[in-house]
């Protein structure tokens, strides 16, 4: 009976580290990236009305069942300053953009330069740091 | 979300809930058999309540605003209350499976049923990470194929 109970106890353990490792793992896989070829903010403007930016512009694509989608926008809004523009996407409304950019989980965030050049990708919801991270990696270019 | 008011629940709560239904799912796991079963029971009848009325109304979340929050102070910012209770929907599906499963006698379901939701309600607790929202779109990507 005692060692039933180790087992399970182990089970646990081995259940909670392994969630900690996967979470550890999509966390490094979903840092700030540069994006070298992809569609451009066109293909979003045609179907969202984008605010006119003469910096850079965030999409966000967020979901109606998405809890860090709110926090998320809260991050880049406060991160981006005057010229550039903060757009946010539902995606249960444009699924057909998720699937044109490739997004499987809200929130993803694509930073966009002034040219309308899709430059970096962030997923899941940044850290101010990371946020800004991300928009640094456009402005280098 | 677009156009989302500034009024919501402390964004606190839901994930000591999910803290506290975490420790109970644990408990589930390490104790097996009948008693394992009348906490599982517990988790589901919890897990309904935040689904049926939304997670500021379970008891983990009034013993949040009771014990938790007044300690804390008042939250920075506030959510939106959907995304909480889609999650307790999903939570409810997966640990009633394991529940009626183990009242029809298959004695591996309940652990493994509430290891599925442990991780979940685990990875919400601790990283703030939503599996519910991950899982969301993915499917909805799955069941509807759309050329862009």
């Amino acid at each position: 009976m005692m060692t039933d109970l180790w087992i399970r106890l182990a089970a646990v353990v081995a259940l909670l580290g392994v969630a900690t490792l996967g979470w550890l793992v999509l966390q490094h896989r979903r840092r700030p990236r540069p994006v070298e070829h992809g569609s451009g903010l066109e293909v979003i403007a045609a179907r969202v009305p984008v605010p006119a930016a003469d910096g850079q512009v965030v999409v966000q694509f967020s979901g109606t069942h998405c809890s860090a989608c709110g926090p998320s926008a809260r991050v880049w809004r406060s991160v981006t300053s005057a010229p550039d523009a903060f757009v946010e996407v539902d995606v249960t409304e444009h699924l057909e953009l998720a699937t044109a950019f490739g997004v499987l989980s809200t929130p993803t965030s694509l930073v966009f330069d002034s040219a309308g050049r899709l430059r970096a990708r962030v997923g899941g919801a940044p850290s101010p740091t990371r946020a800004r991270e991300a928009l640094s990696l456009v402005a280098v270019r | 979300m677009t156009g989302t008011t500034e009024t919501g629940i402390d964004p606190r709560g839901p994930r000591v809930g999910a803290g506290i239904t975490s420790v109970l799912l644990i408990a589930v796991i390490l104790l097996g058999g009948a008693a394992g079963l009348v906490v599982l029971a517990v988790v589901v009848a919890s897990f309904a309540l935040g689904a049926a009325a939304g997670v500021g109304r379970t008891w983990q979340g009034a013993l949040y605003r009771s014990v938790i929050q007044p300690r804390l102070g008042p939250p920075a910012d506030l959510e939106d209350p959907a995304p909480p209770r889609f999650a307790q929907a999903v939570g409810l599906l997966i640990t009633a499976a394991g529940l009626v499963l183990g009242l029809l006698g298959v004695t591996w379901a309940p652990p493994v049923f509430a290891g599925v939701a442990l991780v979940a309600a685990f990875l919400n607790a601790v990283f703030g990470f939503c599996l519910g929202c991950e899982m969301y779109l993915l499917l909805r990507r799955l069941s509807r194929p759309t050329v862009a």
